[in-house]
């Protein structure tokens, strides 16, 4: 998955705290393996794992990520163990979930 | 089916005080909570599996939010958390069963479907209270669609909930005390915060009402608390000042922000740019409207602030019979508003249980009004500080977005009122603006807004985005008998 | 200061703007009076097929294939991009008896001209992989299309502006003014309109309209619950429905418990990627508020035929009062008492389909260009006894 060559180099969100390794779960964005905390969101672990954005919309292939943080946007939407548009920040993890996040590819059904 | 006698749905400040009422009172309830912990955005909590220790209890915010959960503990209160209310019809067979102290129940029940982890996927209520509270009101400047623009309620989720620096270079805009929180916050947990801007003057509000922060300790204390710490980390905080444009191809790389008039109009000659990978930006609050236009309460239009509000009696109760609001749903009132509110809302439905008399009703509510003045008079400077300030939509240009659902631009919400559209349901049909996910959540301020300004008619007139089941999107094989 | 046109128009749903269109494409003064805004009503509650192989063989079917020959070019002459997509569409059998029902009605069709071809099971699924394998057999018809219903109401509004017509939204009707069996003027909250011809083309409100002549029109809203999903790439092809959705549709308005829900599955996906599903059916009034049991019962009937659809969410439900007439036809002709007033009305679940041919033949018959005779199936007077 060539999603990170979409990723702008810029800094991205970190953890203040140090991880507690005891809750360290792993979960699988776009085919990797991702260490990520028991507790956290799908935005969470999407964000520690460098990535800024989550999708793009369909229309004009924008991107789009984590806006309100809180349920309302519904901007960053991502499948989540093949279910599309699942919100990422109100989606706990748990272990081996499969999150994809989406790029340009299969959206050319859109035209307008 | 699952029965109770009063659903809460909304785990925050307001939702606990009457859950916690309630259940002294021997109502049988249940609260329904979107978010892992209680608490909402006010308390911020972290999910259990990643509390660091156990919470500060030097901390006053903490130490009320312990007391607070605790007595929610103790009472055995069904907390349904990470649980969202996908629709609430009004039960077909009218009545349902009820104890009511012996009393006959004319009460019509609710039937809630929920989603969430729990076994309940529906549940019975005889009284609803609504205590959704609010969320953070989009502001729409070119390039507020790029990642890196975020609402300071979404920074706060990250920074408090779980324990995450958004970004390293932060500039804070927008209008409203949460600026502040968040700034401070920011810049404590080790980011970069370039400025915090304010579109309103520093003394909007302040010195026209007598004895406004008179009671107010607990939010001097937090507020002298932020700005010292902007104060220590050398942060600007400018009054008068808003974001222009976000800059940026895949990200934000950078802001343009100036000084704006009283109205929010922009001073292009005041125009700086500033590198920044972060834009913490909102205009106060919008209230959380779903459940009760979904459930067709009537509303109200509150001119000051731009917004909508439920109506709501003394009780608490709205036009529709049986449904109580309380908290930030019904108006920006902050936490202890919140607590006075719920209380009051707790108690009012306890005598429709027949739980308390109507004169113990009476009695009970009667201590709650010096609270309600406090609060009241402190909200009237709110208001002032958060008023709605049409010039600021000044800096929307065609090609802005303002919905991020379908992507529609300002332009083409332009060419929809060409086209005859005179309402927010005109521009939707011709544009799909508020047709995607967030049912126009996000988009009707703005878009209401510059059909009003277009057509030249008050905002209160060209509708709203309806609401319509489900309230989020849910699995079709979810819905499945 | 009064205006005078040649006709006006009541409604300014997909009827009322394909006749405005008609009517000022043919040099004809008109003005189009809606009192809210273009499509604001049952037009923007609809599903979006034009399915020419679920109306009755007979005069309906007929005019539904008068229609799609009108929609062929429909895009080009109206200059808009109205979502017009020509994949056909398939009526899914789910038991020999429904196979036995299709086929039948697939022989009567061919009699007046329309294909449909059956499916084997095998050949079905190779043309819609999402459907259950389940499934025995379909009936498929190629001349059927899809169409965004609002989309198509606004293109005809704009067109029939260009042609010179007057659309006055916004705009309510308040009374008819006539005398001695002729119209003389259409009174508005904005003004008087003089004219001699009026069409009632306002949909589940033209009762209310006919009304303000003294005439009585049986027209009942027919409430139709949908939702549709979230945008995804391309699932279904064309229209998908099921045939138990015929035995549903078949339902007159007479039967034994009218207010009794019945629902159909309706799949279709729009142009944007979300899926239309639907359809209820049921007598409630005006009540156009979605129901726990429609949508459950929507999701229960959809998630069945096309399996894939149970891990899509559900973004919106909706519902739309469809115009019924009493024998399920629309009433289209002038009204006997008073010539001068046009009806069509009661397209119940057809009036996309059905737009562009009314437009049509209500143009034709008003310039005088079309007999009456030729609407006779139609005729506002098969009721008067």
């Amino acid at each position: 998955m060539s999603d990170q060559q979409n990723q702008p180099a810029l800094p991205v969100a970190t953890r203040l705290h140090p991880r507690n390794n005891a809750g360290a779960i792993q979960v699988i964005i776009n085919g990797k393996q991702v260490s990520a905390c028991r507790g956290e969101t799908v935005a969470v672990a999407l964000l520690l794992s460098g990535r800024r954005i989550f999708t793009q919309a369909s229309r004009y292939n924008l991107n789009r990520t984590l806006f309100c943080g809180m349920g309302v946007c519904h901007q960053c939407l991502v499948t989540v163990d093949g279910v599309r548009d699942v919100r990422a920040c109100m989606t706990k993890i748990r272990p081996g979930m499969k999150i994809e996040t989406r790029f340009k590819m299969e959206h050319s059904y859109e035209t307008s | 089916m699952k029965q109770v006698d009063v659903a809460i749905i909304g785990g925050g400040p307001a939702g606990m005080t009457a859950a916690i009422e309630l259940a002294a009172g021997g109502a049988k309830l249940s609260v329904i909570d979107a978010y892992p912990q209680l608490g909402g955005h006010y308390f911020k909590q972290s999910p259990k599996e990643l509390m660091q220790q156990e919470a500060d209890v030097t901390d006053g915010r903490q130490a009320e939010y312990r007391s607070l959960v605790n007595a929610v503990d103790k009472k055995n209160i069904e907390i349904l958390s990470d649980t969202a209310v996908w629709s609430i019809f009004l039960n077909e067979e009218g009545t349902i069963e009820g104890q009511n102290n012996g009393r006959p129940d004319k009460a019509t029940g609710f039937t809630l479907h929920l989603q969430g982890p729990h076994d309940v996927a529906s549940l019975q209520a005889r009284y609803l209270l609504l205590a959704p509270g609010a969320y953070d009101r989009p502001m729409a400047f070119p390039g507020w669609h790029l990642p890196g623009v975020i609402t300071p309620g979404g920074a706060q989720m990250l920074l408090k909930g779980y324990g995450i620096l958004p970004g390293k270079r932060v500039l804070v805009a927008g209008s409203g005390p949460l600026l502040l929180a968040v700034g401070a916050g920011l810049a404590e947990a080790g980011a970069e915060v370039v400025a915090v801007l304010d579109a309103a003057s520093m003394w909007d509000g302040a010195f026209k009402i007598p004895a406004v922060f008179w009671g107010q300790k607990e939010r001097v204390k937090d507020a002298w608390k932020y700005w010292s710490t902007l104060k220590r980390k050398q942060i600007p905080l400018l009054f008068g000042h808003a974001i222009f444009r976000a800059l940026g191809e895949d990200a934000v790389t950078a802001a343009v922000y100036g000084r704006v008039d009283a109205q929010g109009r922009p001073i292009k000659q005041s125009e700086m740019v500033v590198e920044v990978d972060t834009i913490c930006v909102a205009l106060g609050f919008l209230p959380n409207l779903a459940l009760t236009r979904h459930l067709e309460c009537e509303h109200t239009y509150n001119a000051t602030l731009d917004t909508f509000y439920p109506r709501y009696a003394d009780t608490m109760e709205t036009t529709v019979p049986n449904v109580f609001v309380a908290g930030d749903v019904t108006g920006v009132g902050g936490k202890d508003m919140s607590k006075l509110q719920g209380r009051a809302a707790g108690l009012s439905i306890l005598g429709k249980l027949g739980y308390l008399s109507g004169e113990q009703v009476k009695s009970r509510l009667q201590p709650l009004q010096t609270g309600f003045q406090r609060e009241e008079r402190f909200i009237r400077m709110l208001q002032d500080r958060l008023q709605a300030r049409p010039g600021l939509f000044e800096v929307i240009d065609d090609d802005t977005f303002i919905c991020s659902c379908e992507m529609v631009t300002a332009g083409r919400i332009k060419a929809a009122i060409d086209d005859g559209a005179q309402d927010i349901r005109g521009v939707k049909l011709r544009t799909r603006c508020g047709m995607g996910a967030c049912q126009g959540r996000y988009c009707e301020s703005n878009v209401a807004h510059l059909i009003s300004q277009a057509t030249n008619r008050p905002r209160e007139t060209v509708g709203t985005m309806s609401i319509r089941p489900p309230l989020i999107p849910i699995l079709a094989g979810n819905i499945l008998e | 200061m009064h205006t005078t046109v040649d006709v006006v128009v009541v409604g300014g749903g997909v009827i009322g703007t394909s006749i405005t269109y008609y009517l000022a494409k043919q040099g004809v003064n008109v003005c189009l009076v809606e009192r809210n805004d273009i499509a604001s009503g049952t037009s923007s509650a609809a599903a979006n097929g034009v399915a020419l192989q679920t109306k009755p063989p007979g005069p309906k079917q007929n005019l539904a294939q008068a229609s799609a020959r009108l929609f062929r070019n429909l895009s080009e002459e109206l200059d808009a991009d109205i979502e017009l997509s020509n994949e056909g569409g398939m009526l899914v059998a789910e038991t020999e008896e429904q196979l036995e029902l299709i086929s039948d009605k697939a022989q009567k069709a061919a009699k007046s001209g329309l294909t449909i071809e059956i499916l084997s099971r095998k050949q079905t699924l190779a043309r819609q992989p999402c459907l259950a394998p389940h499934i025995i057999g379909s009936a498929y018809c190629a001349a059927d299309s899809t169409v965004n219903p609002y989309l198509l109401a606004f293109a005809f509004a704009r067109a029939a502006k260009r042609h010179g017509a007057d659309v006055q939204t916004f705009t309510e009707v308040t009374a008819i003014e006539h005398q001695a069996g002729q119209i003389t003027a259409v009174v508005t909250n904005r003004g008087k309109i003089l004219t001699d011809t009026v069409v009632n083309a306002a949909g589940v409100w033209s009762p209310k309209v006919a009304e303000m002549v003294g005439l009585q029109l049986p027209v009942e809203p027919r409430k139709g619950e949908l939702f549709v999903t979230e945008p995804v790439p391309p699932l279904v092809r064309g229209i998908v429905i099921s045939a138990s959705y015929l035995l549903s549709k078949a339902l007159p308005a007479g039967d034994a418990d009218p207010r009794q829900m019945t629902a159909g599955a309706y799949t279709a996906q729009a142009r944007r990627g979300n899926l239309v599903i639907g359809s209820t059916r049921q007598f409630a009034g005006y009540n156009r508020s979605s129901s726990f049991h429609g949508i459950q019962k929507l999701a229960q009937l959809t998630t069945t035929l096309i399996p894939a659809v149970g891990k899509l969410h559900v973004l919106r439900s909706y519902s739309g009062l469809r115009p019924a007439s009493p024998d399920g036809l629309p009433i289209l002709g002038r009204a006997a008492e008073l010539p001068g007033f046009v009806l069509a009305a009661g397209h119940e679940g057809d009036g996309i389909a059905l737009s562009p041919i009314t437009g049509q033949y209500i143009a034709d018959l008003i310039s005088g260009q079309l007999s009456e005779e030729a609407l006779v199936p139609f005729s506002p007077q098969r009721f008067s006894n």
